[in-house]
């Protein structure tokens, strides 16, 4: 067989608050 | 064209994906699994072209589209500061 391709997700990059950082 | 990341950058890799600290600028990003790929590709390969044929071998997409999402996410990459020109 081939080797198995994944599922396509586009990419993404998301922006957090600054160390805000709830915890 | 190729690519570096910040020597400031610091990177928690996860089971889905990825969170990034710009040491700089005191932010921090999270990058999901395709984006994560992606970083790697850039700390492997640097070049944008070997990025796209890596993830045109390892996910179910088409040319066009990985190129372009490849390049939507180096620049957003860039914004960030947490990449730059090799």
């Amino acid at each position: 067989q081939k080797p198995q391709r994944r599922p396509w997700t586009a990419p993404q990059l998301v922006v957090h608050e600054s160390m805000v950082l709830q915890f | 064209m190729r690519y570096r990341a910040i020597d400031e950058a610091l990177v928690a890799t996860l089971s889905d994906g990825a969170v990034l600290l710009n040491l700089q600028t005191k932010r921090y990003f999270s990058l999901n699994e395709t984006g994560t790929r992606i970083w790697e590709l850039v700390q492997q390969t640097a070049d944008e072209e070997a990025i796209v044929a890596a993830l045109l071998h390892e996910y179910e997409v088409e040319e066009t589209m990985a190129r372009s999402e490849v390049r939507r996410i180096l620049d957003e990459l860039i914004d960030a500061q947490l990449i730059v020109p090799a």
